[in-house]
């Protein structure tokens, strides 16, 4: 049965005061220096008292008062405001009923206005310090910020010295351009960004009339943001205040709801406005994206599309399917049925091994009997019967996930050589061919050392050629992080900082590479080796960077500090890794990853399953990183083999797998299914014919097809290198294209052999369906290619103009 | 995916229209005609006006010498002189070599910078750097002129927005790529020489033994089995930007305004010997039929101007005729059709090439001096800016760098100059980073 995914919140826990029949939040308020805020939140209580993700948001409905307006002062959206020191009373009423929260407020007047926790937020919160306005590479207007205020001592300098200072006039604060240019009292390219009589607009105004104190230290921690709610259930309509609490690392709790930075992941569900009031407008999942000072948090909202979902006839063949199976009755989803054999028998066939099946294969599937034929299929595609006379595809499987990790990591004769190259190659096909644990993949990728053309991952380390590369590559491809913004500046969705992106960089800071004109059996080898010294320092404080992983404790070792790292990276308590890689997988062939983007699993872009990509993840750890045993334990799933035709209701999914997405087919299975579909293979230059696309070991073949159908150059290791969208050229080339025209005319090719072979009219029309979209053509279709022979002017043509047509439909160009 | 800049900063400059742009580019085909339209209301709201401009980008690859061209020093010692003469031009004061004779007499039709700092010596980074405007930068792919017009303004007519004329580009750093924005907005490659007996276009004009009637059969046959292949539309999303292509692409071929665009055989015998009966003559002459056409940019390449060795016999005999001759007839047939005021027209090159002579009769790359032609779109003719020292050395007034050169470009295209883009990994990036040329503008 369907568990329903309820979350019961502790009140007692979230510092709640409740009362009647609902709670608020906080149950005391402290304020603390000049101009302090605080968010109150008001929720309604379930039947037996509680709060749970349904409780309703009543925070604009509720009635606010100040016991004195000379202490603290409160509007009707539950905002509070400090005034002046002294202790008084909020009273809050709602539907008759009142609660009473303390307010205390410390430190007006003594408490001096501090430019990172004051200043800086506000830069943030009013887009000043965005790359579209002052923190742009040559900054606007002669002002230049660092990006998200990454670098407080220099954005200190900009503001307080560069233009010789003319940005302050502490005789008269007002006049000062930092006020009058944000509040367009002067003209201001950016417009209006700050209200001459808002909150923001007096803190700089103090700051300023206080001389405008330096920053007190390099830089202040916090150790994390507390988003309430953290994930709310509700219809269309919705309304929420999100109320947003900094903890500092010394214990510290700010309420900072009025200066952290509120975004949406999918803004067709919700919007947000920049106070953190949170409306839902569509239906779905998604997340609220809250950042203040470096950290990042999310607060979840599920929109359900219709009140519950019956998922009649839906039955679990595995884990999967009961854990996507409460997703979707969560958001109401009803999923489509399964899909019929001959689309199974295509879609396993193209996800699997990057191949179309031959007829015969698909026919044998289509009439077998077996009840379990689907489960033994998919044995049969990877190479798990254990029958070396049924295991006939694993050199496909090999070429295929070669392919695919060929791209990630970026194995190119540019960067390594030809003979680099083909040994990178041979690594990776060796490793799928076995099928090698993941783990192992990794932890030889990341340690390898010795010549670049006798050890194929050593050239991991040539494609990758400085610390920062390899720091980037490493935790795209293992962790699903993109690290890369950390290298000039705070990560601006994340809590990765400089200091985290250059401490994984001392990692790598010790390997290094040695020409030899006389080593090796090739001679001009390339060596990777180990040395014996090597830091990296931070590039603004120019600190030593002790080796620490991402979000864990130094670790060193004497002989080579790569060794800590890759035991970090697989080992079980990591738990990017093995969600890295089972996302990928789901990516690859659900069309869409649990985390989407595949490669981009930072803590702002959360799961659309949780639960799901947990089980995932332990389940492949459990399985001793085995891939194998992960493609297939989604294929056999239900959710895997469901029909890529929605229903009305759930068409609008893309993200909950309620039906199976369909995906173009890459640049290289395409061109190799056009060459099984015409019976012409195409021959590459300095290849032997019989090399297949999805053999190709380089990036680098001028080949026109696949060119054009974007077959990444391996430039990038995201995976967004391979473009999905389609495009003109792309359609020119196979409607009208030299590639596909000279195949279909060939007259060794598939129909010139039925014609040979003097078959019927319907059985060759059969066996042209067969050989491309895998299936028999319907009764219709037969009927409509009669029709066509007759108006042809020859059969031949009539045959050519069928197969073209059939290799330009969509049946074709999609695994659907 | 989303663009947290854009929500971030509702209403910072370009952002709205930046938005309007992305939202065009999600059905893969750019700006459909009515978000081209807005999208041109708005930059006309905002105070600029706006005629739709196109450019001919001319690109000699491999660095063409200014020395032996528009910038001679005929007071220097042979050495650095070159074996050139120098000649007038209607500008009084403004000498031209010998080797550039026509170009010369027709000096009143363009404008010519002569303080260009290439900043740059390296081929492959030239490409990439001169025809975008932006450095190489390993992490970020920037987009080169022709794709981001195709970006920003999207089709015209069913031509594609932006057609490349021969492969003389040099493509390891990306130049004349789309970079990030992505494969749809790459240049249409033409590789077939215009000035062949039989030329016809890849992709464009059907595959040998197949007859126009016979695509249009096809096409019919197509439509009856995506039919019976019921129910595709039902995910439109994916569906539906391949449609899209291969509507688009069946018009292309199908459309008489394509196969005329290439019906080089319309021209008169007159025109196309006006221009020059060779691949470089005849590549421009399709370059104006593919802006009448409906092509936004066209970038005609020549290559073999890496003159280490034989750089006199190479330019005169060679390389500059082509070019002399066909590059004023263009300015010349542009006017006369009424279309230079709306046709931006360039000439860009690598770099410079060495002030001093080598022993093999060449000149070497040159990293801090060069020239810039411009013409049509208002760029006042005849004009010369900017000036290198006595050697042809290094810029001594009115010094200008690709990325100004790129600002130039863009302004006169209408492209605002502080067009960000998202990248595929959702960095918000700016595209374009320097000073127009006022003199020009």
């Amino acid at each position: 049965m369907v568990v329903f995914f309820l979350v019961l919140l502790q009140l007692q826990l979230l510092g709640a005061s409740t009362s009647g029949s609902f709670s608020v939040l906080p149950a005391e308020v402290r304020l603390h220096g000049n101009h302090d805020r605080a968010q109150i939140v008001v929720s309604q209580l379930t039947a037996d008292g509680t709060l749970d993700s349904r409780s309703q948001d009543l925070t604009n409905k509720a009635v606010y008062g100040s016991s004195d307006s000379h202490v603290f002062i409160v509007d009707p959206s539950g905002k509070i405001l400090a005034t002046a020191n002294g202790h008084a009373t909020l009273s809050v009423i709602y539907d008759g009923i009142g609660q009473s929260i303390p307010v205390s407020v410390t430190g007006i007047g003594t408490e001096p206005v501090d430019f990172l926790k004051d200043i800086r937020p506000i830069f943030g919160k009013s887009g000043c310090a965005s790359a579209a306005c002052h923190a742009a590479q040559h900054g606007k207007g002669g002002f230049k910020l660092s990006v998200f205020g990454f670098d407080p001592s220099g954005d200190y300098d900009a503001i307080t010295r560069a233009s010789r200072g003319r940005r302050l006039d502490f005789a008269r604060p007002e006049a000062s351009l930092l006020l009058s240019k944000p509040s367009m009292l002067i003209s201001h390219g950016g417009g209006k960004r700050i209200d001459h009589e808002s909150v923001e607009y007096q803190i700089f105004r103090d700051w300023i009339a206080a001389g405008s104190p330096r920053p007190k230290t390099e830089d202040i921690r916090l150790s994390r943001l507390d988003v309430f709610p953290q994930i709310r259930v509700a219809n269309e309509g919705m309304v929420q205040q999100l109320r947003t609490v900094a903890c500092y690392e010394d214990g510290d709790q700010r309420d900072v709801s009025a200066l952290a930075l509120y975004d949406v992941i999918d803004t067709g569900v919700l919007s947000v406005n920049s106070t953190g009031l949170v409306e839902a407008i569509g239906k779905g999942q998604t997340a609220v994206m809250v950042r203040y000072d470096g950290q990042a948090a999310v607060s979840t909202f599920v929109i359900p599309y219709a009140a519950s979902s019956q998922l009649a006839g839906w039955k679990n063949n595995n884990f999967i399917d009961s854990l996507a199976a409460a997703k979707l009755h969560d958001l109401g989803l009803e999923p489509s049925p399964v899909c019929d054999d001959a689309t199974f028998v295509r879609r396993a066939f193209l996800d699997a091994i990057g191949t179309l099946p031959s007829p015969e294969t698909v026919r044998s599937f289509i009439d077998s009997n077996e009840s379990d034929k689907r489960i033994r299929l998919v044995d049969r595609v990877l190479g798990l019967t254990g029958d070396p006379a049924m295991d006939i595809y694993i050199d496909q499987y090999a070429s295929y996930w070669t392919l695919k990790w060929s791209d990630l990591i970026r194995n190119s004769s540019k960067t390594v050589g030809e003979q680099g190259m083909w040994s990178m190659h041979n690594w990776i096909k060796e490793s799928f061919r076995v099928n090698r644990p993941f783990d192992q993949f990794a932890y030889e990728l990341i340690t390898a050392k010795g010549s670049i053309y006798s050890n194929g991952p050593a050239n991991f380390f040539r494609v990758n050629a400085d610390p920062m590369a390899l720091t980037e590559s490493t935790s795209q491809l293992f962790l699903g992080l993109r690290l890369e913004c950390a290298k000039c500046h705070h990560h601006p969705f994340e809590k990765y900082s400089q200091a985290d992106y250059y401490s994984m960089a001392a990692f790598f800071s010790r390997v290094g590479t040695k020409n030899s004109a006389d080593f090796g059996p090739f001679g001009n080898e390339t060596d990777v080796m180990v040395r014996s010294a090597g830091d990296v320092s931070h590039p603004r404080t120019g600190k030593r960077m002790e080796p620490t992983p991402l979000g864990g404790v130094v670790v060193d070792d004497p002989l080579d500090r790569r060794i800590p790292l890759a035991q970090w990276l697989t080992s079980h308590d990591n738990e990017f890794f093995a969600k890295s890689v089972v996302n990928r997988y789901v990516g690859y062939l659900l069309g869409a990853g649990l985390v989407d983007p595949v490669d981009d699993l930072r803590s702002t872009n959360p799961p659309s399953n949780i639960p799901l990509l947990d089980k995932l993840a332990q389940d492949f750890i459990d399985h001793h990183f085995d891939l194998k045993h992960l493609i297939q334990t989604i294929m056999k799933s239900r959710l895997y083999q469901l029909s890529s035709l929605p229903t009305p209701e759930n068409a609008s999914d893309r993200r909950f797998f309620s039906h199976f997405a369909v995906k173009r087919l890459a640049a290289e299975p395409l061109l190799d299914a056009i060459d099984h579909a015409t019976g012409v293979q195409t021959k590459f230059s300095n290849l032997p014919l019989g090399m297949r696309a999805i053999d190709l070991p380089d990036a680098e073949y001028p080949h026109y097809f696949l060119t054009t159908f974007a077959k990444p150059r391996r430039a990038s290791v995201c995976e967004c290198e391979r473009s999905p969208d389609a495009n003109l050229s792309q359609a020119l080339h196979t409607i009208n294209g030299d590639t596909v025209a000279s195949k279909i005319l060939d007259k060794n090719g598939r129909i010139s052999k039925l014609m040979a072979a003097g078959l019927p009219h319907d059985e060759i029309v059969t066996e042209l369906y067969f050989a491309s979209l895998c299936r028999q053509p319907s009764p219709e279709e037969l009927e409509d290619s009669r029709e066509l022979l007759k108006e042809s002017p020859d059969s031949l043509e009539c045959y050519q103009d069928l197969l073209w047509a059939l290799i330009n439909s969509k049946h074709f160009l999609f695994v659907r | 995916m989303f663009n947290i800049d854009l929500m971030s900063n509702p209403t910072c400059q370009g952002i709205s229209r930046r938005h309007l742009l992305q939202v065009g580019s999600l059905s893969g085909l750019g700006l459909s005609l009515p978000m081209l339209l807005k999208s041109q209301q708005l930059a006309g709201s905002e105070g600029k006006p706006r005629r739709d401009v196109n450019c001919i980008l001319i690109w000699t690859q491999g660095g063409t010498s200014h020395h032996d061209t528009f910038d001679p020093k005929p007071e220097a010692p042979v050495s650095i002189r070159g074996e050139f003469n120098v000649i007038n031009t209607p500008t009084a004061g403004v000498k031209f070599t010998e080797a550039v004779p026509r170009m010369a007499r027709e000096q009143k039709r363009f404008a010519l910078l002569r303080g260009w700092n290439p900043e740059n010596g390296s081929h492959g980074t030239a490409d990439q750097y001169v025809m975008s405007g932006r450095k190489f930068n390993q992490a970020v792919p920037y987009p080169c002129y022709g794709s981001v017009v195709s970006y920003y303004k999207g089709f015209q007519t069913a031509m594609p927005p932006f057609v490349q004329l021969g492969s003389s580009i040099d493509k390891r750093y990306g130049g004349g790529s789309p970079g990030i924005l992505g494969l749809q907005h790459a240049a249409f490659e033409m590789l077939a020489d215009p000035n062949a007996e039989k030329f016809s276009v890849r992709d464009i004009t059907p595959p040998t033994g197949i007859t126009m009637e016979r695509v249009e059969r096809r096409r019919a046959i197509l439509a009856r089995i995506d039919k019976l292949q019921q129910s595709i539309d039902l995910q439109p999303s994916a569906y539906g930007s391949l449609d899209e292509h291969y509507k688009t692409a069946l018009n292309m071929i199908t459309s008489p305004n394509t196969k005329k665009a290439f019906a080089m055989d319309e021209e008169s015998s007159q025109l196309r010997e006006a221009y020059g009966k060779n691949r470089f003559g005849q590549s421009c002459l399709l370059a104006r039929r593919l802006i009448e056409s409906g092509v936004r940019f066209v970038t005609v390449t020549d290559g073999g101007w890496d003159t280490h060795q034989n750089n006199f016999k190479t330019l005169k005999d060679s390389r500059l005729p082509p070019v002399d001759q066909a590059l004023p007839q263009l300015l010349i047939d542009l006017e006369e059709r009424g279309l230079l005021e709306s046709t931006l027209v360039c000439w860009l090159t690598d770099f410079g090439r060495t002030p001093m002579v080598n022993s093999a009769s060449g000149r070497d790359h040159w990293a801090t001096a060069g020239f810039a032609i411009m013409a049509g779109a208002g760029i006042p003719g005849g004009q010369v800016l900017g000036a290198t020292d006595n050697e042809g050395g290094s810029v001594v007034s009115d010094m200008y760098r690709s990325p100004d050169i790129a600002t130039t470009v863009y302004q006169k295209l209408g492209i605002p100059s502080d067009l960000i883009v998202q990248s595929p990994d959702d960095r918000p990036i700016q595209l374009i980073e320097g000073r127009p040329i006022k003199e020009w503008m």
